[in-house]
């Protein structure tokens, strides 16, 4: 079966579930200091399925907490509108798409993106990025695959073979070689579709070779998807660290010298969110 | 008894544990100096403040023989999760990661 080319595979972003209302709510939010905690619980409030999931990832995080939290609201006062961003975010993400057919473990794409969000928001913090903004772009960079796996299955887990078989090729190098482009271009197609912001469009766009891009958040969240298999976040099988671009890294200003005291902070991090989203 | 340096988010901490370093907020502000034995009051006013992590001492029950054994498994791990030829970059973080894990499992 020939995969769709990637001006038809819009067509097939139909196929997956749009983002949750909320999500898009606080993506526009993002950065928005006039944002208030009444207008963000009333957008939460509309989806039970997340507050559901929200209270049992706040209860969670805060298991010490002599308190149980029991709105969207009181888990915005205790844990502070960051944090329940960035649990919102992930939890409706990893949610709404969960996909574990043979050959392709959503589980998986998910913990991987957490590891990869988790490590943008400490370097976003280092270099003077919206640490907020890193953070969802670190969630969705690969949601592409996600995409290219909906749009043509046997295909997408052939790609996903080829790159575990050969160790030389690399996953974009093996969907290029079935699908003629790969899932940083089909991820900024969804993107573009779903009206992502700017930033967020680049950072999918840019994360496998950012020097072509040259945009900030791109070089960012590049460098964070390379740090969080280098630090073996995600629990991926057969993990490999992929090549990092000197540019990106002279970009940023980054130094590994310098950052090393905050990497068990980052392995601190995603190994409590990743319990409290149960994945 | 030895004790070590661990990283938790502050549900996953402990009370009766001590702080190895001391914590401040987002603006830089001291919350709580180095030597603090953290209760479960502690605890609950750095959830509620937001504090993602903290650094804290834990007893090292592991004997020379055992940190051995985790040093080298260490080691072949980054090894071979780097595996095959990189930019000096990656290089860099090769040597960086390296050390990061030598030194947290020592």
């Amino acid at each position: 079966m020939t995969p769709p080319s990637l001006a038809e595979l819009s067509s097939h972003a139909e196929a997956l579930p749009s983002l949750p209302e909320v999500v898009n709510h606080l993506m526009r939010s993002l950065g928005d200091e006039n944002a208030d905690v009444d207008t963000l619980a009333h957008h939460i409030n509309s989806d039970p399925a997340i507050v559901a999931r929200l209270l049992a990832a706040a209860n969670s995080v805060a298991s010490g907490l002599s308190t149980r939290i029991y709105s969207a609201k009181q888990a915005f006062l205790v844990l502070g509108a960051d944090r329940v961003t960035s649990i919102i975010m992930a939890s409706a993400l990893s949610y709404r798409y969960d996909t574990r057919s043979s050959g392709f473990d959503t589980r998986l794409l998910w913990r991987h993106s957490l590891g990869a969000a988790s490590c943008a928001q400490v370097l976003a913090e280092e270099v003077g990025i919206n640490p907020d903004l890193a953070f969802t772009g670190g969630l969705l960079h690969d949601i592409g695959q996600l995409l290219m796996f909906i749009a043509s299955p046997l295909n997408y887990v052939e790609a996903l073979e080829l790159h575990h078989h050969h160790e030389d090729l690399s996953l974009i190098a093996a969907e290029r070689s079935l699908f003629g482009y790969d899932h940083a271009a089909a991820g900024h197609a969804l993107a573009l579709c779903w009206k992502l912001p700017s930033e967020i469009v680049d950072a999918i766009a840019a994360h496998h070779e950012p020097d072509e891009l040259g945009s900030e958040i791109g070089n960012l969240i590049h460098v964070s998807e390379v740090l969080s298999h280098a630090l073996d976040l995600g629990e991926q099988p057969d993990n490999q660290v992929p090549e990092l671009s000197e540019l990106a890294c002279a970009n940023l200003g980054l130094s590994w010298r310098k950052l090393a005291p905050h990497f068990a902070e980052i392995e601190a991090r995603y190994d409590g969110l990743r319990i409290a989203l149960g994945l | 008894m030895k004790s070590r340096t661990m990283f938790f988010a502050p549900g996953r901490a402990a009370p009766g544990m001590t702080l190895a370093k001391a914590i401040s907020d987002r603006d830089g502000h001291a919350l709580l100096a180095a030597g603090t034995v953290l209760t479960a009051e502690i605890l609950d006013r750095l959830i509620r403040r937001g504090v993602p992590t903290l650094c804290a001492l834990v007893l090292d029950a592991r004997d020379d023989e055992t940190i051995a054994s985790e040093l080298a498994n260490a080691r072949t791990r980054v090894e071979t999760i780097f595996r095959g030829a990189g930019s000096p970059a990656r290089d860099e973080l090769r040597t960086a990661i390296l050390n990061y894990r030598q030194e947290t499992t020592k």
